[in-house]
């Protein structure tokens, strides 16, 4: 080995000894740092005919890595995520085209194992060591439904049918609530809302909540601090309603019809549980490129309406129970990667917009 | 005064590469007697032309027009799977800015805009000329992005000709042809016919796993007429049919290649029939009515149109009397399409129609000025009007030697397609046409060297287009929008060589093309996406053709580079790909029972990927790796 080539490897050995714990951030290729503190999973829907949904993860000290699925495990998702749970141990991400629910450790986002044969797998519940998944095929409604899986093996183990298109699911008070509306596949439309509760303390007993007269499709479900489950219902072209459920006499009531709520009709409940956030499009820009979109509270009490955040482009937003903050992003229609925004609790927007994976729609903050 | 004569005396020294009085990168083949067809539009288009050639179209005759152009040109189609839909993109734009045309008619998609080249059998045509660079004035609504002329020969002497093919490739493909001529001074007929099928379960990687494609199956068959009378020798009426049928499994993305449950289907018939008359002298007056109709099943869903027709043209040419050579075209057309989409809020009827005025002009046959005009008119919308204008100018034009330069501009519309307007159960008609603004500069130089010919042409240009379509996500449905500004820019450079012996020739075509088309205005928060090139679309490619013939062999090698693609997604790109495909035929002349009839069988073979290469146009859509096709054909020609 000559003189040059010593000279070289010397150098090579400083710069990889300097670059090895280097990190960029908002770019994607990095390799992550699982020593660090996860604070926000940002879910990358991703555009339907490129399925490239993915993850991106935002640490507590500020960095953000994109493609963090692609980067610990060599090789893209190939797929649409639809939303993600955290089941403790790993994330669960549930993925359409391919339809599979991808297990991921919750620091490494290694793949831990991938549950197949649940047709479009929409969202998630965890109970216990279960994690409880809605099904939800528009072209194929015979097996949609809840889905049971084991989270020690992580193997299916049950099976709940249900009519229609089943979509948003919690668990409170011992019981799984499921959003979900009978559907016409040849007139792509909903009709006939209704909320499904499963007892798991009685052998999963269904009842069945209807709203009688709504064409809207149940979408979501969050519970306030009165222990009150609310839904939300949507429908394009029709402005969206919140209702509550009616446990007593098992229906939907106390509508409060809302302006264009926005499609997916996500809805949170703030951390004390008095106030109910959901996000309306309000209509569209100059030209008509971008959908206005905000996102908005309202008073579980006295009922009152209040305009948190302004934007374009919004799909979907998280509420970071711990601080306030919300978390949303322009999805630039599915077109290229969103631009992610957070605000306080009370607007105020707190970081430039940062480019996260294309189409970020769901926020989840680890327990 | 004198600095604006030098400077319109530059403009005018670098005048467009009009393609009609040069050489051409491929000399299109004249048609024999040519006094009995009208002057085509695209004659008098100033834009640049690329024309297959004759040679590597007859090895091909067994394949669709998708595998030619993706495989021996620098144009870029779209494969959702092979023989499945594929599209071309013209210099960046988009699939429906691409306008097809055959026979002079328009055979793009009523409802998509768009056409599947994969059913555009190359047996169908005699002559196949791409126009990249757009000129609606010329080639009709909808060529933002450039147009696709497609023909066929029709020749009013004493000959005939059969062709009959027979192939067999990889992955249980066959294909079987017949295509027919008879021509007296009288009538003249050719008619073509085809059946092909295949079950497509080539294998690919996934994973690192080895999986054979599922659900990718397809046959399809098809017929065309192409009939002339002579009425007299100032009088020809001619009918033109073309009749195809696909039904074909939906190739399904990779990832759900084993899942059945994500399988699709759909067929497609096609016809479109018109009758043609023409007269001669003292003006030529040409008019032709004429019915065409998708009907598609996607699944159980009904996608159909009908298109009833009538175009009508008037032209005039002076050759050769004075020091300027002239002729004028002045025609239009209207179509009545009837929609018949599930989809749709409604089945109403829309009426599209045009008029224009087409004109080019030759000055001491050293400069060449084109200036055409067209005026769309839409149920419920109004559309600009269309103008195109060029020159070009000759600094040489000898037998054996010549030098151009030229430059175009033209304005440009698309009108939305049905299902921008009406699909979704929704009322889209307020929805503006997209326009482009298209200028570019030509050069162009040929050289003939005893029997070396050699043609090289270069174009530079831009494409601005304000109100493109984009179908973006509203609620739970994607509604098509104007996006304020979308701008495509590119150089493209064509080198051709051909040495011509006495028992063997050999040719050599090098086309290379760089584009760049990004969103320039849209989206409020794009500013993270300037400079970057619109997502799948190449911005380089190469190819290269090499072809010719020693005594009775003939081979083709096609090779082609594609250069990086972006996704929609800023962090990861599509890796570039190189793609050879490989052509051999020998020709065995039988001996002659008498001399008015040659009869030949070719026998020969195809390896498509030759170097095996993983790829694919679309993202998960699998294309084959290398795979094989092996041919018969049998010629009887009289002499």
């Amino acid at each position: 080995m000559n003189r040059f080539s010593f000279k070289f490897l010397g150098w090579a050995v400083v710069a990889s000894v300097l670059f090895f714990s280097c990190e960029k951030t908002e770019e994607g290729g990095e390799e992550l740092v699982p020593q660090k503190t996860v604070k926000c999973l940002v879910v990358n829907q991703g555009n339907y005919s490129d399925a490239n949904g993915g993850i991106s993860v935002l640490y507590s000290d500020g960095s953000l890595v994109n493609q963090a699925y692609q980067n610990a495990n060599g090789e893209p998702l190939a797929a649409i995520v639809e939303s993600a749970v955290d089941c403790g141990n790993t994330w669960a991400l549930m993925c359409a085209n391919e339809d599979k629910i991808e297990f991921l450790d919750k620091n490494t986002f290694k793949s831990v194992a991938v549950v197949k044969g649940i047709s479009t797998p929409r969202y998630g519940a965890v109970v216990g060591n279960a994690l409880y998944v809605t099904s939800s095929d528009f072209y194929n409604l015979s097996t949609n439904g809840l889905y049971k899986i084991d989270l020690s093996t992580y193997k299916q183990t049950d099976y709940y049918p249900l009519e229609g298109t089943p979509e948003g699911v919690i668990y409170y008070d011992d019981c799984l609530w499921v959003a979900s509306a009978l559907y016409n596949a040849e007139t792509w439309a909903s009709y006939d809302p209704y909320v499904c509760r499963f007892q798991l303390k009685n052998d999963m007993k269904k009842d069945v909540y209807k709203l009688e007269g709504s064409t809207m499709a149940a979408r979501h479900l969050a519970v306030d601090k009165n222990g009150t489950i609310w839904a939300s219902l949507s429908a394009y072209g029709m402005d969206g309603q919140l209702v509550q459920v009616d446990t007593t006499e098992r229906k939907l009531d106390n509508e409060i019809t809302l302006a264009q709520l926005n499609y997916p009709g996500h809805i949170y409940a703030s951390s004390t549980g008095d106030q109910i956030y959901y996000m309306t499009t309000d209509g569209y820009s100059a030209g008509g490129a971008e959908e206005i979109t905000t996102i908005k509270t309202i008073d579980v009490t006295s009922k009152s309406i209040t305009t948190v955040v302004s934007g374009n482009g919004f799909y979907g937003f998280g509420v970071d129970g711990t601080t306030g903050d919300i978390y949303t992003a322009n999805v630039n229609g599915f077109q290229t990667n969103a631009t992610m925004y957070i605000y306080t609790s009370t607007g105020e927007q707190k970081n430039e917009g940062d480019l996260v994976g294309v189409g970020a729609c769901r926020f989840l903050f680890p327990k | 005064m004198r600095n604006l004569f030098l400077i319109l005396c530059l403009l005018l020294s670098t005048p467009l590469y009009s393609q009609n009085d040069s050489l051409q990168i491929h000399e299109l083949q004249e048609v024999e007697v040519s006094t009995f067809r009208p002057i085509s539009n695209e004659a008098f288009s100033g834009t640049t032309v690329l024309s297959a050639p004759t040679e590597v179209l007859s090895q091909y005759q067994n394949a669709s027009l998708s595998d030619y152009l993706a495989a021996g040109t620098p144009l870029f189609i779209k494969e959702s799977g092979y023989g499945m839909l594929s599209t071309l993109s013209l210099r960046g734009t988009a699939a429906s800015h691409t306008k097809v045309n055959w026979e002079g008619v328009p055979i793009n998609s009523q409802t998509m805009g768009q056409v599947d080249f994969s059913q555009l059998p190359i047996l169908f045509f005699d002559e196949v000329s791409i126009y990249p660079g757009g000129e609606c004035a010329v080639h009709g609504n909808g060529a933002i992005g450039g147009a696709v002329s497609l023909k066929g020969k029709v020749l009013f002497k004493d000959t005939m000709s059969l062709q009959i093919h027979s192939t067999v490739g990889s992955f249980a493909t066959l294909h079987e042809a017949v295509k027919c001529m008879v021509s007296t001074p009288r009538i003249h007929s050719t008619t073509a016919l085809y059946y092909r099928k295949s079950d497509n379960d080539f294998p690919f990687y996934f994973r690192k796993e080895k999986q054979y494609q599922q659900n990718a199956s397809f046959y399809d068959y098809g017929v065309m007429e192409n009939l002339a009378f002579r009425i007299s020798p100032r009088q020809v009426l001619s009918a033109k049919l073309w009749h195809t049928y696909y039904d074909r499994n939906i190739q399904p993305m990779m990832q759900n290649n084993q899942n059945s449950a994500k399988y699709e289907s759909i067929s497609n018939q096609s016809t479109k029939l018109w009758l043609d008359y023409a007269h001669y002298t003292p003006l030529l007056w040409n008019v032709r009515l004429g019915w065409q109709a998708d009907d598609q099943l996607y699944e159980s869903h009904k996608i159909a149109t009908d298109d009833w027709f009538m175009q009508t043209s008037v032209e005039k040419s002076w050759k050769k009397k004075s020091v300027v050579d002239a002729s004028l075209k002045f025609g239009g057309e209207v179509h009545v399409i009837r929609p018949e989409v599930y989809a749709y809020l409604d089945t109403s009827v829309e009426c599209r129609s045009d008029v224009y005025l087409l004109s080019k002009f030759t000055f001491l046959n050293k400069l060449d000025l084109t200036c055409n005009l067209r005026k769309d008119f839409v149920s419920d919308q109004i559309v600009p009007f269309s103008p195109s204008f060029s020159l070009s100018y000759w600094f040489v034009k000898k037998e054996f030697t010549r030098l151009s330069a030229g430059m175009g501009c033209s304005r440009n519309v698309n009108v939305p397609t049905l299902n921008d307007r009406y699909w979704g159960m929704i009322d889209n008609r307020d929805l503006r046409p997209e326009k482009g603004a298209n200028t570019e500069l030509n050069i162009g130089f040929e050289k003939m060297i005893r029997k070396y010919q050699l043609s090289a042409q270069s174009s530079l240009y831009r494409n601005s287009v304000t109100d493109w379509i984009l179908w973006m996500p509203r609620g739970n449905i994607w509604k098509p929008v104007n996006l304020d500004h979308v701008l495509a820019k590119g150089f493209e450079l064509s080198i051709v060589q051909k040495l011509l012996m006495k028992k063997s020739s050999v040719s050599l075509d090098v086309h290379y093309a760089y584009n760049h088309t990004e969103v320039k205005e849209g989206f409020a928060e794009m500013k993270p996406f300037e400079n970057r090139q619109t997502p799948l679309l190449p911005s380089q490619t190469l190819s290269t053709t090499l072809y010719g013939s020693v005594g009775n062999f003939h081979y083709t090698l096609l090779g082609k580079w594609v250069g990086e693609r972006n996704t929609t997604d800023v962090f990861e790109q599509l890796d570039p790909y190189f793609l050879m495909n490989v052509a051999a035929d020998y020709s065995f002349e039988l001996k002659k029972r008498d001399r008015k009839f040659l009869y030949v069988i070719d026998v020969g073979s195809q390896v498509n990927n030759l170097l095996d290469v993983a790829y694919y146009t679309m993202p998960y859509r699998a294309m084959p790796m290398r795979h094989f096709v092996f041919f018969v054909k049998l010629y009887m020609n009289k002499n």
